[in-house]
């Protein structure tokens, strides 16, 4: 598979992808694909059955393909379904052949993908709200309605994807206000103002963030912490200004046929409903495949191969199974055997393979070793690199960036949700033998911006500040936990989004507590802040962006 | 129960008919949702302690799908998605449209709002199973409506919003779908429960918890609230929670059959072991928050929502 994989780059590499030949996502996202591709790729099936005719109306008949066409979305939906009854199945068919032990799980290569949605086409005017450059050669247009928490999952993943596709996204926002959603058109035509003012990301992100508290209150709280002209705004949104706007995205979302959100349109492909960031990154590179472009982060790989070419070839008794490239360094991991014992590991970036030996890179298809203050490479194995020979007849290459769900066949994917916070603790710091599964923190929704300016006046009364947290009765190590009194009418916290009573128990990595409260030295110092607390019963994750 | 479908198309109608009564049989769902709140999402399953910052990291944690009585995969739980499976492995499960911290009534996902959120699936399901009622109970005030402004839901509040969604649901599953409404659990037994786990380690403050966190003091605290004092409001709730489960019990009754939708309560009186009835000791509550059911809990509900579940 990673020979494929070279292959791949190498053509992609001949053939040069200059943006000029890009697609105008601006214009129509269909226009570069072949007529009669919209609406109708990869929903169904034969040929025959879509000219099976149904019925009769006078002469007029009305075929499979007629209703297919109307149903398109509705059937691929369908397809989901039974691609991931499919990929469920398959995961305990593995289960069973492998359980045994006879054939190791490194053995196994899964191979499921999931459908191709139908492709929609929309018009894209330039009055969206949009993030990323026109040419991009992909275009996310993102249908969401401000309360809806599955939009506001969606934030670090759509965030995710500019980092790991850098300028060749382009996010185009239309607003689909729920009928069901509470204030839902107000905070659609707030966050329109705010566009008006040049600020209508850092806006989005916090309504997103505070998607359970949209009022009005919200909305004059985020203009000033994002600092727009206040006055601008209350006429701007007091006014009926961006109303039709909003109502237009309202149609067009209606006549495409969606139902809900968050709706996802890569380039048009239709995706459905909160997905995982592998699901998105599988959709995303198909297309880049479909226009002949090297994803960025394979460019970046490319780009530091022929530097290894420099490097020698290790003879330490290495073997390397296999490799999990992840959206960054950290997230990578290889599969070394030790010949000598013949124990296979997964390692990650930094960790010691043997004494005075660690791995320092890993590639697509080879790892790079510091051994004694020298830098080695070993190839992905076939079984005849470095001279040895290797029984093995399959070699798992896993990719969890192009077959997401696929990799997660054997687990549930709910399994996997979660990355890693600024709230959680290192990892090495976890102790073993906890009595429970160590989940990390659970994931924070959106992000508030915060003035620096406004932040700094209201931290000049840091005592003051300090005097809303009492100590509550609950007691953890001979410390106690922090809850916070009287706060309804401070604009302090109100803008930081917290509430009456909740109990802050991390800010950043750090406990809070009787004996430590970093809460105002962190908002001071950092730019990136986090607040992990208990509210009624149940954990709140709140992030911070302060500009 | 649900009515094998036939396409008529060609067939007189008493033929069709017919065939109908005949085959009315017992039949799986192809495709199971749930409604509910943290319970369903299994919530706080693991967590055993609450004296070290460690042990605080599991409520932090979040929901535990894998220990949902729903849809959890952990063979502890042996959740009512797992039983299915053992009958057909192709039978589907979402908990999609629950959420933690869920209402029957208020909030923003209560049950109208997760109805409406199932029945817009484009896989509409076949079966769905209810279990909310708990939050409505322990997020208010008081008892008597007299002593606070915010107490417990009324009885016409409370059918109300039970209707709210099952005109929803009846409305919006095809026919022969069967909506399944596990009863609102005896959140009166929280405090003794917890009182009693306490007492079994050194590692475990149930009170302190409950009344740092504020987790359903209504219920859990010992001290007066808003002129009631515990053993006053115990015995409130115990009326309440009793008279909400006989309303969804009446509300699925009066439901049953709408355009072709059967509708089902638990909840069969105080005499059988139900969700609604079964009295919850220091075992089936967690150890970390002492309110949510532990795993064996969350297999006890598993299991009392299987015994009734007229879809198997």
């Amino acid at each position: 598979m990673h020979r494929l994989l070279i292959a791949f780059i190498t053509l992609v590499i001949l053939s040069s992808c200059s943006s000029e030949n890009l697609p105008d996502p601006s214009k129509k996202m269909e226009e570069s694909l072949p007529e009669k591709v919209a609406m109708t790729e990869g929903t169904d099936n034969a040929i025959t059955s879509e000219n099976l005719v149904y019925a009769r109306v006078g002469k007029e008949e009305i075929s499979q393909a007629d209703i297919d066409k109307i149903l398109a979305l509705q059937l691929f939906d369908l397809e989901w379904v039974k691609y991931d009854l499919r990929r469920q199945t398959l995961a305990n068919l593995i289960s069973e052949k492998t359980k045994d032990g006879v054939t190791p799980t490194k053995a196994v290569e899964v191979l499921i993908e999931p459908p191709i949605p139908p492709r929609l086409t929309l018009e894209v005017s330039d009055k969206q709200p949009s993030y990323g450059d026109k040419s991009a050669p992909i275009t996310l247009a993102i249908f969401c309605s401000y309360p809806s928490v599955h939009c506001s999952d969606m934030t670090k993943t759509y965030n995710d994807l500019i980092e790991i596709y850098s300028d060749q996204i382009r996010l185009v926002f239309f607003d689909y206000p729920q009928a069901f959603h509470f204030n839902a058109g107000h905070a659609a035509r707030a966050a329109r103002c705010a566009n008006q003012g040049g600020q209508f990301w850092p806006y989005h992100k916090g309504l997103l963030a505070n998607f359970d508290q949209i009022s009005e209150t919200l909305f004059m709280n985020l203009a000033r912490q994002v600092n727009l002209n206040m006055t601008a705004f209350k006429t701007c949104f007091e006014s009926d200004a961006f109303t039709n706007e909003v109502k237009d995205n309202l149609q067009q979302a209606e006549a495409l046929g969606l139902s809900k959100v968050p709706v996802t349109l890569i380039n048009g492909l239709f995706i459905n409903g909160p997905r995982t960031l592998g699901t998105m990154r599988f959709y995303i590179d198909k297309e880049l495949a479909r226009l002949n472009i090297m994803p960025a982060y394979q460019l970046q790989q490319v780009k530091q191969a022929p530097k290894q070419q420099d490097i020698p070839i290790s003879q330490l008794p290495l073997r390397l199974e296999a490799i999990t490239l992840g959206s960054s360094a950290k997230d990578s991991s290889a599969t070394i055997e030790h010949l000598q014992d013949e124990t296979s590991r997964v390692f990650k970036q930094d960790d010691e393979i043997l004494p005075n030996t660690f791995l320092v890179m890993i590639d697509a298809n080879s790892v790079v070793l510091e051994h004694a203050g020298k830098l080695e490479r070993i190839i992905l194995s076939t079984g005849q690199e470095q001279g040895q020979a290797h029984n093995d007849e399959t070699i798992v290459n896993v990719r969890d960036y192009v077959e997401p769900d696929a990799l997660v066949a054997f687990e549930d994917s709910e399994r996997n949700k979660r990355g890693k916070s600024l709230a959680d603790p290192d990892p090495e710091d976890i102790p073993a033998g906890l009595e429970y599964t160590f989940r990390g923190v659970v994931s924070p929704k959106g992000e508030t911006p915060l003035s620096r300016t406004w932040l700094t006046e209201k931290l000049a009364e840091r005592e003051a500040l300090k005097s809303h947290f009492e100590q509550a009765e609950h007691d953890v190590e001979g410390v106690y936990v922090m809850r916070l009194t009287n706060i309804q009418e401070n604009d302090f916290y109100q803008t930081l989004g917290l509430q009456e009573q909740d109990v802050v128990l991390r800010v950043n990595n750090e406990w809070v507590h009787s004996g430590q409260n970093g809460l105002f030295e962190t908002l001071e110092s950092e730019q990136e802040v986090s607040i992990v607390l208990m509210r009624k019963g149940l954990p709140v994750h709140l992030n911070y962006h302060i500009n | 129960m649900k009515l094998r479908k036939f396409a008529m198309l060609g067939l007189g109608p008493i033929l069709a008919a017919s065939i109908l009564l005949s085959t009315q049989a017992q039949a799986l769902p192809s495709n199971t949702a749930a409604a509910g709140d943290s319970i369903t999402m299994g919530f706080a399953a693991d967590c055993r302690y609450n004296r070290w910052f460690w042990d605080l990291f599991c409520l932090l944690g979040g929901d535990q799908p894998e220990h949902s009585w729903f849809d959890g995969w952990d063979s502890d739980v042996h959740s009512v998605h797992d039983k299915y499976k053992q009958i057909n492995s192709t039978i589907k499960a979402n908990k999609n449209a629950a959420a933690s911290g869920s209402e029957m009534r208020g909030g923003s996902n209560n049950f109208a709002t997760q109805a409406a959120k199932i029945v817009a699936q484009s896989n509409k399901p076949d079966h769905v199973e209810v279990i909310l009622g708990g939050n409505d109970i322990c997020n208010r005030d008081c008892t008597d409506a007299n002593n606070c402004s915010n107490p417990v839901y009324s009885e016409s509040q409370w059918r109300s919003s039970i209707r709210s969604g099952l005109n929803t649901l009846v409305g919006g599953l095809a026919s022969g779908s069967t909506v399944y409404l596990g009863g609102v659990p005896r959140v009166q037994d929280l405090r003794a429960a917890g009182l009693a786990k306490q007492a079994t380690s050194s590692r475990i403050r149930c009170e302190n918890v409950w009344s740092s966190y504020n987790i359903c003091n209504i219920a859990t605290s010992g001290s007066s609230m808003n002129g009631e004092s515990i053993s006053q409001r115990l015995a409130a709730i115990e009326g309440i929670q009793q008279r909400y489960n006989e309303i969804i019990a009446e509300e699925a009754a009066s439901y049953n059959g709408t355009n072709g939708v059967e509708v089902v309560a638990s909840y069969q009186g105080e005499s059988a072991s139900t969700v609604g009835t079964f009295s919850f000791g220091k075992d089936d509550i967690d150890g970390g928050d002492c309110f949510h059911p532990s795993r064996r809990g969350q297999s006890t509900a598993a299991n009392l929502m299987w015994n009734s579940n007229p879809d198997k």
